[in-house]
This record gives C-alpha cells, structure tokens and sequence, in this order.
C-alpha cells in the first residue's frame, strides 16, 4: 500500500498557491485550476501518483433562462478521483462541481471545479496569504481598501454582458484585451460599442475576426 | 465639468486645483498615501533634466513659440560672489521661461530637424487637425481630475507623448515605463478623452527621444497588457485617494518588522 506514503510525499512537496487570478466582474480573487495544475504536477509525477477521473453522477440538471431569453444550463455533478501508486494501490475521493454556461462547456466547469477542490482538500495546499487572525491584529491603518468598490449596478451591468458574451463563446478576459481596459473600467459608452459587437456575434461574425479588424495605432498611423 | 481646452497657458492649467496623474502615481504601490501627502506639500524643484524636456517639447510642439520661451543660460561661476549674484539676476530677468545650456539648444534645434524628418514622425507633425498641448478637465470615479498631452490626432483618437530619456531602445524603455508608470498615465488620459468625448478612445503613442547624441528617435505603442494595467492602477489609486479624503488620513507603511528575503542568487 505505497499510496498513502507517497500521497504524504506528495503533500510535503506541494508549495503554497497564491490567489493570483481575479474575477473581475465580482472582484475577488481566486486560484485557477491551471495555477493549481502547475502546482500540483511535479509534486505527483515525481512520486510516481497519478489520478483517474470519473464522472459518478448528476445531482443537478437545470435549464436556466437570462433575462433577455438567452439559454443555459445549470449543472451538478459528483466525480471521483482515484490516485494510484505504481504498486496498484489507490485512495479514492469523491467531490462535487458546480457550473452555469451558455454554451457547451457545461460539463468541463463542473470537472473542472471538481477536480480543483479535490486537490486543494487533498493536500490542503495553503494559500501563501497570512490569513491568521491574530497576525492580522496590527493596529497600523491599512493601506490600501481590502476591496476596490465597484458600484453594485455595474457589477449588475458586467456580469449580464459577461453571460451574453459567454453564450457566444467569448471569455471575458477577451473583452478586456479588446477594450483594452479591465471590466469594472468599462465606460457606458464601451457598453454600447459592446452591446452592438455581442449582436454582430450572435448574428454568426467570429469574435476574432472582430478583434482583428480593430486597428491599433500603428496601422491608423501607417494608413495616414 | 467635462472640458476639453487647447492652447490653455500652462500656467493656468498648473494653477487649477484638479488631481493629475503626477500627483495620482504617488498612491501607486509600493508608494503609500503618505508619499501623495508629502509630495503634495513639498513639490520638487525643476531639475535641468525637466529644463531640456519642456525645450524640447517646446521646439518640436510648438515651435513658433520656441524663440521667445527658451533661453540660453550663460556659464555662471557659482562658486564666487559676483557668479552667485549674476546668476540670481539672470533667473530674475528671465522668470518663467525655459533656460538650457547652449548645448542643450544645439541638441533642441538638431532634433527638431530628426524629428520633421523622420518617417513616421514627421508626418504626425504634419498632420491635418493635429492638437498640440491639449488640456482636459474630467471626472474620473468620481474625482475632478485634469490631464494634459502634448499631441493628439482626435480624428484618430490617438492620443501621442513626448519622453526623453537617455536610452529609449526597447528594454531600456520598458524600465522608463514601469520607473515613471507612463502606463497608468497612457490609461488616464485615454480614460479622460473617453469621459470628456463620449467615444472609444484606446490608442497611445509615446515618442521617446534619447538626450543625449546623436538624439534617436523611437515610437512606441504599448500593447493591450500595458494599458490593462495602467487603468488597474489607476482605478486602485483613485479609491485609495477617496478612501484618504474621506478619512483625512494618509497612512505610511505598517510598523512592523518583516523579513527580509534574500534573493535566490545570494549565496549560490
């Protein structure tokens, strides 16, 4: 029975995982499953571990309707994670994820998420954050705001432009690298050159090839 | 409150009370509201470095006022008392103009020819409805704000800016960005031009100029991230400048000890 040895190898080798990615349009942060893949790789493949997915079964399957009729799906699913050693022996853990999306990536946020809390738990991988209270008791007043505040109507306006975009495939980190600007920046007037841009997709124009008729400066300036 | 002037005196843009981006890059990390405080009532002196900057963008902006602004100042022996008392004369005699060196002048009207002659350059100097010294007044989260940009192509809603440094090639340049945050300032005013016209506008240019010889020219565009990050720096800062009227307080650093990490290559 290697596993459970190799298991605590594993964990011994694990390093801290910042909160390095940010969800805009909420404003918090968060770890990433490819943050937590890159953390976790090294650790299991130098010890010799290697994990088997199974989807076990849907708790949840709901169809949901935005506010301007577009369709989505609301999915639960329970996935075991089995984590073999080279002798054959293995632990198995069962966790559940959580997804909504307007296309057909449904199913891989769930695994996704799934998997991601499955390793956090498993190896109780810290955070890097000193999020112990009484190092925290320091009276010096805090720099910065713990959270910048975003008015909540445009969080409103951010997240419903989000899931529109998202039923067409477009992510919103690509609706910042259009703006070029981060989502809780966007003016109304952005809303509105957006607004007319998810229509142009919806109607079958590729995103990219939106982005890609945008000229920069360079070729307004070389066009002159 | 959103207004957009050209050829306002510099002088009285300077003399409005609104926050700018020099002022606002104080709040940017690791610098804390103190250092905003303090640079707010201790304003620096002009360098001679900040004296050849605003020649040249004298001489290649606006340079029918050139000859009348910009001076040259004599050698001064500083070290005796008729040096002393004649340099006091000339910077009374010549307040409020611009004085270089005689090689700071060469080197003014040298790269004036560089930049009219330049490809790119040039033709933006010639360009149909170009601004030059265009001064903005704006609300930004809330906060009355100003901005002002050497150049601009508002047809094009290219917003254009004049750095001299002393090594503009690329990875040098990039330090000068993150050493002078020409990122976040690239993202105010691209913010103030889109709050003041109503449109997009998303596209900068900086015109880097090396000051020393033989004067080279780059132009350079800073991609998506760049801009990304400029605007998160700013939109942070102009929260925590809120947060610092609000409270009235300008917090420094927190007083503790923390430990210093050596880098990885100490001790290898």
């Amino acid at each position: 029975m290697e596993i459970y040895k190799r298991m605590a190898d594993a964990s011994k080798a694990i390093k801290a995982i910042a909160k390095d990615d940010v969800n805009r349009a909420q404003n918090f942060k968060f770890r990433g499953i490819d943050a937590i893949y890159n953390g976790v790789h090294e650790a299991l493949a130098t010890n010799g571990i290697f994990c088997v997915p199974k989807v076990g079964k849907i708790i949840k399957e709901a169809t949901i309707t935005t506010a301007k009729g577009g369709q989505g799906i609301h999915l639960v699913l329970e996935m075991e994670y089995t984590f073999f050693a080279p002798d054959g022996s293995c632990v198995t853990a069962t966790t559940w994820g959580e997804g909504i999306d307007y296309g057909d990536k449904c199913v891989n946020k769930c695994m996704s998420i799934a998997h991601k809390y499955a390793l956090l738990q498993i190896f109780t991988i810290p955070t890097d954050e000193n999020i112990d209270p009484d190092a925290m008791s320091h009276e010096v007043v805090s720099q910065k705001p713990q959270a910048r505040p975003i008015a909540p109507e445009k969080i409103d306006r951010i997240d419903d432009m989000c899931r529109h975009f998202a039923e067409v495939s477009v992510t919103p980190r690509e609706i910042e690298v259009f703006l070029k600007k981060p989502l809780d920046s966007m003016s109304d007037q952005d809303f509105n050159n957006l607004r007319a841009i998810y229509s142009e997709v919806k109607a079958g124009k590729p995103f990219s090839e939106i982005v890609a008729s945008r000229e920069s400066a360079k070729s307004k300036i070389e066009n002159m | 409150m959103n207004e957009m002037i050209y050829g306002m005196p510099f002088s009285e843009y300077q003399a409005r009370p609104e926050l700018n981006h020099s002022s606002l890059k104080n709040l940017f990390p690791p610098n804390t509201p103190l250092d905003y405080a303090w640079h707010k009532n201790n304003p620096k002196p002009k360098t001679a470095a900040m004296e050849f900057g605003t020649a040249l963008h004298t001489a290649v902006f606006e340079h029918d006022k050139f000859a009348e602004t910009v001076i040259v100042m004599p050698d001064f022996d500083r070290r005796t008392k008729v040096g002393k008392e004649a340099h006091a004369e000339f910077m009374l005699s010549s307040a409020g103009k611009t004085a270089i060196s005689s090689e700071e002048m060469i080197a003014c009207q040298y790269i004036l020819k560089t930049a009219q002659s330049h490809a790119i350059l040039g033709k933006l100097l010639r360009a149909e409805n170009r601004k030059y010294e265009v001064s903005g007044f704006f609300n930004f989260e809330g906060v009355a704000c100003k901005f002002r940009t050497d150049f601009m192509l508002p047809d094009q809603h290219i917003i254009l800016d004049l750095k001299t440094t002393k090594r503009g090639h690329e990875r040098a340049f990039k330090n000068s960005v993150l050493d002078f945050s020409y990122h976040s300032q690239a993202a105010f005013y691209l913010s103030a031009m889109a709050e003041i016209t109503g449109e997009s506008w998303a596209d900068f240019i900086w015109i880097a100029i090396e000051s020393v010889a033989p004067y080279k020219i780059y132009l350079y565009e800073p991609d998506t991230r760049w801009l990304i990050e400029g605007h998160k720096l700013c939109t942070d800062a102009i929260h925590l400048y809120k947060e610092c009227l609000e409270t009235g307080i300008y917090p420094s650093v927190a007083e503790e000890i923390t430990i210093l990490n050596a880098p990885n290559w100490i001790g290898e």
